[in-house]
C-alpha cells in the first residue's frame, strides 16, 4: 500500500478539496437553475426551453407585464374617486330602506312562527299537571308570552302592546292573531314571543351601489345580533355600516387610482394616454404634445394600442393578446386609450421595460440547452463528490479506526433539528426571496446580476449544511457508534433507565440468590410501574385540573385499571408462594395447576421438592442406618457371647484347677477378669445401641422418685462402703413424684451411682438428694473424682468416652451416655457439671404426665402416614 | 444320683456345663440340637435339663413344647438374649428357669441344684395351714422357718418379718414405708432406707443371684414384692 497516497487521502486538504468542490459545484448548478429559471419567465417556458426565442414583444415576462401597466391605464381612465362618494349618497336611502324591509319582514316571520309553533305544540294535558307547592306556575292569564304558558316562571309583568293595549296572553288569542294578522302586522306581537327567538340566527343583507353602468360596489348590512332590533334601531346601524362602507370604497378606489397613476407615470418606455369620459388627460409625454403626435409616435414602433372609444388599432402583439385587449376595450366605452413602448428608450436602466428588454437580448444569447447540461452536470459532479467526501470522512490520519469529529459530540437529534432548521430556513429564504423579486421588481436591472448570486449562495450554504449532517451521521456509522444512542431523547430516556437500574441493582445486592437475575426483574418491575404510573397521574391530575369529567373518569379507571393489574399480579405471586409454602409444609411438590409460574417461584419449588426428597431420603437411610447399626451390634453381641461364655467357664474351671505355677494363676485370674468385664461391655453395649436407637418401650407411670433412688441406694450402698465410700441421701420432706419407667430410671440411676462407685476417691462422701419443682423432679449425685477430670460435661456423655483417658480404671464409658439417652427418652435431661474434682449430675425428669414430644415418636407417627 | 440333660450347640458351652455338673455330682447327658435331645429323653430318665434356645434343627423353646407334652421334669433355658420378652415367652412355654449368656457357671449350676431340689422334695414336702409358699420359698409361721429349696435359710428377726408381711401379702406391691409401719409398727419418717437395707439383705439369702432376683422383686420407684409361682 503506497502510505503517501493513502496519507494524502485522508488529508485535511483533500477532505476540503472535496467539500469545498462540492459546494461550487453545487453552487454553479443553482446558478445555472437559477438563470434557467429566469429564462423561463423572461422568455416564456416553451420557447425557452426549446430553444426558439420569439420577439421581445411576443415574450412571456413583455406580455406579463405589458397587460398589468395596460391595466391601469384603464383604472386612469374609469372614474375619479369623487365619483365613488356621490353614487352612494344618491343609492344611500333606496338602499337603507330596502334593507330595513327586509329586517322588518323577516322579522314578522320569525314571530309568526313562533306563535304557530306554540298553537300547533299546546297540549290542554300539559296544565292538568298536579305542581307542586314550591313552584310558581303562572297562569295563562299572567305569563308574559305565550311561549311562557305553563312554564315555571317568577315574572308577573302585565303586558300592553306598543298602543297601550293589554295583550291577551292565551292560546286563543294566538290563534286568533295568526288568522287575522298579515305580513308585518304581526311586529305588534312582538312581546308575546319569547325574546330568544330572535336573537337565533344573523341578519344578512346583500345589496350593490350602482357607481356608473360599467360599476358596481359589493355591499353587505348585517345585524349580529339577528333580530332583536326595532325599525329605528336597525336603521341606526344600517346607516352606520352604509357610511363606512362608503367610505371604505372611496378610499380603495382612490388608492387603486393612485397607485396605478404612480405606476404608470414612472415608466419611461411604456408611454400612455389616456382621456376618461369627463375629458380629462393622463399622459406620461409632454402635456403639450396633440393626441395626433401621440398617435403618430405610437405607430412608428412596432408595438401600440390605439383606441379612439370605438375604433381599435393594435402593434405587434402575439394573437392570443390582441384578442384579449380587444375584448376589454369594447367593454370600456366613454374613453381614449393610446400606449405604445417606445424603443428609442431602451437604454434608460431605470425603467422596467428597458431592464426587461436587457434581460430579454442577455438571456436570449445564452444557450438553454447547454445551461440544461451544465445544471445536470454539476448537480452530479457535486452529488459525486460529495460521496467521495462521506466515503474519506471519518479516517484520519494516525487513526487505525474511523474516528468522529468533535461536532458529532452532539446529540445527533439536536444535530438533525439544527442543520435542518437551517436548512429549511435558507431553503424558505431562497424561495421567499424568489418570489419576492419576481413579484415585485423582477426585472431590475439587478435581478440578473445580483439576484442568481445571492440565491445560489444561499442554497450552497444550505447544501454545505446537508453535507454537514450527512458528514457526521456517516462518521458515527463508521466509528461504530450508534446514532440513536446519540440522540439527545434516548441519552434522556437512557438516563432515567440507568438511574432505575442503579435502584435496582442496590436493591437487588440484599438479594442472595442470583441478584443479577432479580435485578433485571426489578428493573423491568420498577420501570414498568412508574412509566404507567407517570403517564397516566398526570393524565388524571390534568383532566382534574381542566374539570373535564369525562376524561377525568376514562383516565381515572384507567389508573385504577392499571394499579389493579399490578396489585393483582402481586396477589398471583403471593398466591404461588403460598401454594410453595404450603406443599412444603406437608413435604409434597407443590402444584400449580398447570399455571404459568414465574422463574424464581419455580425455582424455589424445585428446590423445596428436592430438599424434600433429599431429606425423606436421608430420614429414610438415617432409620436403615440406624437399625442396622442396632441389628449388627446385637447380632455381633449375640455371636459373641456364646465363645464368651465359654471363655468365663474354662477360665473359671482353669482357676480351680490344680496348678503349682504362681505365674500361670495370675494369668488365668487375668483372663477371667477381663472376660467378666468383656461381657458387661458388651451388655452395656446391646443396651446403649437400643437406647440410642429408641429402639426401647416406655412404661412410664407415676413414681415415688424418694423410694426409687432409696431403692437405687440400697443396691450400691454396700459395695461403696468396702471402698471407704459413705452415700449420704438427703430425703426431701414431701416424696417427689416422676412420672417415668421404672426400671428405665432405675438403670439411669444405678449407671450414676456405679459411675460414683468406680470414680470417688476414697474415703469421701458421695451425697445424693431428690427435689421437685412441680413441672420436674430431679435427681442430683454429687462425688469427688478420684482423678483429674479433663474433659468437658458433653463429651462425658458420648460413647466410651471415660473421665479417665488412661481408660485403665474399671468401666466402659457407656453408663452416661446410656443414662443421657435414656433420661432424653423419657422427657427429661441428665445435666452434668464438672468443678474441679466435684462431679455432679443431676436428672431431670418430668414431674407430671407430659404429651410426649420427643423425636422418637414423631417419627412414628409419620411412618404411620 | 440325679441325672441332667444339657443341650446345646455350641461342643465348648455343652463340655463346660458338663464338667461343673459332673463336679457338682450330677450324671450328665449331653445334646447337640432338640432332635437329638428328645431322643435322649425317650431313652433315660431325666431330672433336669439345661436347654439353648437358639439351635439348628429344632429350636429350644419347639423342644420344650414337645417335652412338657410328656414330662414334667424342670427345664432351665439358655439363650444369647436377655430380652424380657424371650424370657416370658419361654417360661410361658413350660420352661421354669431361664439363664441369659453369658454366664456365670456357678449360678446355672445353682438353678440347677435348685430346680432338682424342689422337684424331687416338692412332693415330700408336708404342707401345713401356716406355710406361706411361692416357688421353692417356704415360710413356716409356726417355726419361724424360712427354706429355699428345701435349704433352710437364717434370717434375722427383722428380715424374717418382713418376708412374712411380703409373702402375706402375695402379688401386692409394697412400698418401704408401708412395709416400715407393718413391721417397725411406728410412723415412718425417712427411715426407709433401712428397709431397703435388709430388704437387700433377704435377697442375698434367698436369691440365687440377688442382682436378678427370683422371688423379691423390686418394683422400682413403688415398692418389692412377692409374686406367686
Amino acid at each position: 500500500m503506497d502510505t503517501r497516497s493513502t496519507k494524502f487521502k485522508y488529508s485535511f486538504f483533500s477532505k476540503g478539496l472535496c467539500f469545498i468542490l462540492s459546494a461550487v459545484l453545487f453552487f454553479s448548478f443553482v446558478y445555472s437553475g437559477i438563470i434557467i429559471i429566469a429564462g423561463t419567465q423572461v422568455i416564456g417556458f416553451e420557447e425557452y426551453l426549446s430553444g426558439d426565442y420569439p420577439s421581445f414583444t411576443h415574450s412571456y415576462g413583455f406580455e406579463s407585464m405589458f397587460s398589468a401597466d395596460f391595466y391601469y391605464t384603464r383604472i386612469l381612465s374609469d372614474h375619479a374617486p369623487s365619483d365613488i362618494e356621490a353614487a352612494f349618497n344618491e343609492n344611500q336611502n333606496e338602499i337603507i330602506e330596502n334593507a330595513v324591509d327586509t329586517y322588518l319582514t323577516e322579522k314578522a316571520e320569525i314571530i309568526k312562527n313562533e306563535l304557530q309553533y306554540a298553537v300547533d305544540n299546546y297540549d290542554e294535558a300539559y296544565f292538568n299537571y298536579e305542581y307542586t307547592a314550591d313552584a310558581v306556575v303562572i297562569p295563562q292569564e299572567q305569563a308574559t308570552s305565550v311561549m311562557d304558558i305553563g312554564q315555571e316562571t317568577t315574572t308577573t309583568e302585565i303586558l300592553t302592546d306598543k298602543n297601550g293595549n293589554s295583550i291577551p296572553r292565551n292560546i286563543e288569542a294566538a290563534q286568533k292573531i295568526l288568522q287575522t294578522a298579515q305580513g308585518k302586522e304581526f311586529l305588534d306581537y312582538e312581546v308575546l314571543v319569547r325574546a330568544d327567538a330572535f336573537t337565533e340566527g344573523e341578519f344578512q343583507y346583500n345589496t350593490e351601489v350602482r357607481i356608473s353602468e360599467y360599476h358596481t360596489i359589493g355591499l353587505n348590512l348585517y345585524n349580529n345580533s339577528g333580530y332583536d332590533l326595532d325599525e329605528q334601531e336597525i336603521k341606526k346601524v344600517f346607516l352606520e355600516q352604509y357610511s363606512s362602507a362608503k367610505e371604505d370604497e372611496n378610499g380603495s378606489v382612490e388608492s387603486n387610482f393612485v397607485y396605478a397613476k404612480s405606476r404608470l407615470s414612472k415608466l419611461d418606455v411604456f408611454k400612455y394616454y389616456v382621456i376618461d369620459a369627463k375629458g380629462t388627460v393622463y399622459s406620461n409625454v409632454e402635456k403639450d404634445i396633440s393626441k395626433e403626435a401621440f398617435v403618430t409616435a405610437a405607430e412608428s414602433n412596432s408595438a401600440y394600442i390605439i383606441y379612439d372609444g370605438k375604433n381599435i388599432r393594435l402593434g405587434d402583439f402575439a394573437e392570443d393578446e390582441k384578442e384579449s385587449y380587444t375584448t376589454s376595450l369594447t367593454n370600456w366605452p366613454d374613453r381614449e386609450i393610446y400606449i405604445y413602448i417606445d424603443e428609442s428608450r431602451w437604454g434608460n436602466t431605470d425603467d422596467p421595460y428597458a431592464n426587461l428588454y436587457s434581460a430579454y437580448t442577455e438571456l436570449k444569447t445564452t444557450d438553454s440547452l447547454s445551461l440544461l447540461g451544465i445544471a445536470a452536470l454539476t448537480l452530479i459532479a457535486s452529488f459525486i463528490l460529495m460521496i467521495v467526501f462521506l466515503c474519506l470522512c471519518g479516517h484520519k490520519n494516525g487513526e487505525e479506526k474511523p474516528v468522529t469529529a468533535y461536532i458529532d459530540k452532539l446529540p445527533t437529534d439536536i444535530h438533525f433539528i439544527l442543520s435542518f432548521g437551517c436548512i429549511a430556513g435558507l431553503t424558505v429564504l431562497t424561495i421567499w426571496l424568489g418570489a419576492e423579486i419576481i413579484a415585485s421588481d423582477f426585472y431590475t436591472s439587478l435581478f440578473l446580476i445580483f439576484t442568481p448570486w445571492i440565491l445560489s449562495a444561499i442554497l450552497t450554504v444550505s447544501y454545505m449544511f446537508f453535507i454537514e449532517w450527512l458528514a457526521s451521521t456517516v462518521r458515527i456509522k463508521k466509528a461504530g457508534k450508534k446514532f440513536f444512542k446519540r440522540m439527545l431523547i434516548v441519552r434522556a430516556f437512557s438516563a432515567v433507565c440507568t438511574g432505575i437500574q442503579r435502584f435496582s441493582g442496590k436493591l437487588s445486592e440484599k438479594f442472595k440468590y442470583q441478584p443479577k437475575k432479580i435485578k433485571k426483574t426489578l428493573f423491568v418491575l420498577i420501570g414498568g410501574y412508574l412509566s404507567g404510573n407517570i403517564v397516566l397521574c398526570p393524565l388524571v391530575a390534568l383532566a382534574l385540573g381542566y374539570f373535564t369529567p369525562i376524561p377525568f373518569i376514562l383516565s381515572l379507571i384507567c389508573f385504577i385499571a392499571y394499579n389493579a393489574v399490578c396489585l393483582y399480579f402481586i396477589i398471583e405471586y403471593l398466591k404461588k408462594l403460598d401454594t410453595i409454602i404450603d406443599a412444603s409444609c406437608r413435604h409434597i411438590p407443590a402444584d400449580f395447576g398447570g399455571q404459568k409460574v414465574p422463574e424464581s417461584l419455580r425455582l424455589l419449588a424445585l428446590n423445596l421438592t428436592n430438599t424434600n426428597e433429599a431429606l425423606e431420603q436421608a430420614i429414610a437411610k438415617a432409620v436403615r442406618d440406624e437399625q442396622m447399626k442396632t441389628e449388627l451390634i446385637t447380632n455381633v453381641s449375640h455371636d459373641l457371647k456364646t465363645p464368651l461364655t465359654s471363655l468365663i467357664s474354662y477360665s473359671d474351671l482353669l482357676e480351680k484347677c490344680d496348678i503349682q505355677d504362681e505365674t500361670a494363676k495370675k494369668y488365668i485370674g487375668v483372663i477371667h477378669t477381663q472376660s467378666i468385664k468383656l461381657k458387661r461391655l458388651i451388655e452395656d453395649l446391646i443396651e446403649a445401641s437400643k437406647v440410642s436407637s429408641g429402639n426401647v418401650t416406655i412404661n412410664a407411670t407415676n413414681l415415688n422418685f424418694s423410694e426409687l433412688a432409696m431403692q437405687a441406694i440400697a443396691e450400691f450402698a454396700p459395695e461403696m462402703e468396702k471402698n471407704g465410700n459413705e452415700i449420704i441421701f438427703l430425703e426431701p420432706e414431701t416424696a417427689p413424684l416422676v412420672f417415668a419407667d421404672g426400671s428405665k430410671t432405675y438403670r439411669i440411676l444405678s449407671n450414676l451411682l456405679s459411675n460414683a462407685k468406680k470414680y470417688s476417691a476414697a474415703d469421701t462422701r458421695v451425697y445424693v438428694s431428690v427435689y421437685s419443682d412441680n413441672i420436674n423432679s430431679y435427681f442430683e449425685i454429687k462425688n469427688i473424682s478420684c482423678e483429674q477430670l479433663n474433659i468437658s460435661p458433653n463429651e462425658l456423655t458420648e460413647r466410651f468416652v471415660r473421665g479417665d483417658k488412661s481408660r485403665t480404671r474399671e468401666g466402659n464409658g457407656l453408663g452416661l451416655s446410656i443414662a443421657k439417652d435414656l433420661c432424653v427418652l423419657q422427657n427429661g435431661n441428665l445435666h452434668l457439671f464438672i468443678d474441679g474434682d466435684l462431679f455432679k449430675a443431676i436428672v431431670q425428669l418430668p414431674a407430671v404426665e407430659k404429651t410426649p414430644a420427643s423425636p422418637v415418636n414423631e417419627d412414628e407417627d409419620d411412618s404411620e402416614n | 444320683m440325679y441325672r441332667v440333660l444339657v443341650c446345646d450347640d455350641d461342643e465348648a458351652i455343652l463340655e463346660s456345663v458338663r464338667i461343673y455338673l459332673k463336679a457338682e455330682g450330677y450324671d450328665v447327658l449331653t445334646a447337640s440340637d432338640g432332635v437329638a435331645a428328645l431322643e435322649v429323653i425317650e431313652n433315660n430318665d431325666i431330672h433336669c435339663m439345661v436347654l439353648d434356645i437358639m439351635m439348628p434343627r429344632l429350636d429350644g423353646l419347639k423342644t420344650t413344647i414337645r417335652i412338657r407334652e410328656k414330662y414334667n421334669f424342670p427345664i432351665i433355658l439358655l439363650s444369647a438374649k436377655s430380652e424380657d420378652t424371650d424370657k416370658i415367652t419361654g417360661l410361658g412355654f413350660g420352661a421354669d428357669d431361664y439363664v441369659t449368656k453369658p454366664f456365670n457357671p456357678l449360678e446355672l449350676v445353682a438353678r440347677v441344684k435348685s430346680q432338682i431340689r424342689r422337684y424331687s422334695t416338692l412332693g415330700s414336702m408336708q404342707k401345713t395351714e401356716n406355710m406361706l409358699i411361692t416357688g421353692g420359698l417356704t415360710l413356716n409361721k409356726d417355726s419361724k422357718e424360712v427354706t429355699v429349696d428345701g435349704e433352710p435359710v437364717k434370717l434375722t428377726a427383722r428380715e424374717y418379718s418382713i418376708l412374712e408381711y411380703l409373702m402375706s401379702n402375695m402379688g401386692r406391691v409394697l412400698s418401704s414405708t408401708q412395709i416400715y409401719e407393718a413391721v417397725w409398727n411406728e410412723i415412718a419418717f425417712q427411715t426407709e432406707k433401712t428397709v431397703t437395707v435388709h430388704i437387700r439383705n433377704i435377697r442375698e439369702k434367698i436369691e440365687i443371684n440377688p442382682k436378678e432376683p427370683k422371688y423379691l422383686k423390686v418394683v422400682w420407684g413403688l415398692g418389692y414384692k412377692i409374686d406367686k409361682i
